[in-house]
């Protein structure tokens, strides 16, 4: 079975097994004729489940190989994953990185909390990320992790967060040093020489150019006031 | 000596980072991070040398001394055998 999806603008076919990748894609679908192909081998599907120690069946963890073939794929056209949360308000995405477990969806639903209707949920999960004219970009995948937060839609970027839990809310720039070391743990590292020189240059111009802060915070919603305003400089 | 093949540095913001390519990223996952001085030696090693090769290109970029750049060699030598970079 196939079908064609539009990830991050790039029109990709991807053959599958199980219902289930074709069911998550949805929003995705296109009628663009596709670039690039992407598929995972039963023997990956098999890997991905002993990994996860069955915890998923068969056809989840088609999606999750599926995901991954597409990410190393999407490389050669300017595209990067970085695991975080985006939320946009007023149309201006904000992202968040952690560790797991540290609070990226609780974190983001505060923001929905305190700004209602201007807040969308991105992606809590998976998003991709691109450069346009300069200005990097956050896009919405099928992949929207165990909430299923996110949609099909895309927003410049306003401001990066490594976020920490903390006992106030507290804001600040991060060093090129931190968000170095931070954003190395969320991404998937291509194999290949020349898509590694592609990705370390995308990671180059996001650290030279998008603004990054380390955020400390709690669960109350002064916590999503201290970030949105921290990161639009009010 | 020489650095093993499938390890490449990059530098991203600031940070020089050595990562791995092709087969090597069976064996080796993540990063090595290294100071300007540490990307520097990494280069020099990224053909054919030894300490005393590496000793006098740190001499000509640096203007250090001898004793200076041995040991700057030498540490730096050993961390990378130690993180399994390095075919002797």
């Amino acid at each position: 079975m196939e079908f064609c999806v539009s990830l991050a603008g790039v029109p990709v076919r991807v053959v599958h097994k199980y219902e289930h990748i074709r069911a998550l894609c949805n929003d995705y679908l296109t009628d663009e004729e596709p670039i690039v192909t992407v598929f995972a081998t039963d023997e990956e599907i098999e890997a991905e489940y002993k990994l996860t120690s069955g915890e998923f069946p068969l056809e989840i963890c088609e999606g999750t190989c599926i995901h991954r073939a597409a990410t190393r794929a999407l490389v050669k056209y300017g595209v990067m994953l970085i695991h975080s949360a985006v939320i946009t308000v007023d149309g201006e995405a904000f992202v968040f990185m952690a560790k797991s477990g540290v609070g990226k969806s609780t974190h983001i639903r505060l923001w929905q909390k305190v700004f209602g209707e201007r807040a969308v949920v991105l992606n809590g999960d998976k998003p991709y990320f691109t450069f346009e004219n300069g200005v990097l970009y956050a896009h919405g995948t099928p992949w929207r992790g165990k909430e299923f937060l996110g949609c099909n839609i895309k927003a410049p970027v306003r401001g990066m967060c490594l976020l920490h839990r903390g006992a106030e809310n507290e804001i600040s720039p991060a060093t090129s040093r931190d968000a170095v070391g931070q954003i190395f743990h969320q991404v998937l590292l291509p194999q290949d020489g020349a898509d590694m020189a592609a990705f370390m240059m995308m990671m180059d111009k996001i650290v030279r150019n998008v603004p990054m802060y380390n955020l400390y915070c709690n669960m109350e919603d002064d916590a999503a006031r201290v970030a949105y305003n921290g990161m639009k400089g009010n | 000596m020489k650095i093993k093949e499938g390890f490449v540095l990059h530098s991203v913001g600031d940070e020089n980072v050595v990562v791995a390519i092709g087969k090597m990223t069976k064996k080796f996952r993540g990063m090595i991070r290294l100071n300007s001085t540490g990307a520097f030696i990494f280069r020099q090693l990224e053909k054919e040398t030894d300490e005393k090769g590496i000793i006098d290109a740190l001499i000509a970029e640096y203007g250090i001394d001898e004793q200076t750049a041995t040991t700057a060699a030498t540490t730096f030598v050993s961390q990378l055998k130690d993180a399994g970079v390095l075919d002797i």
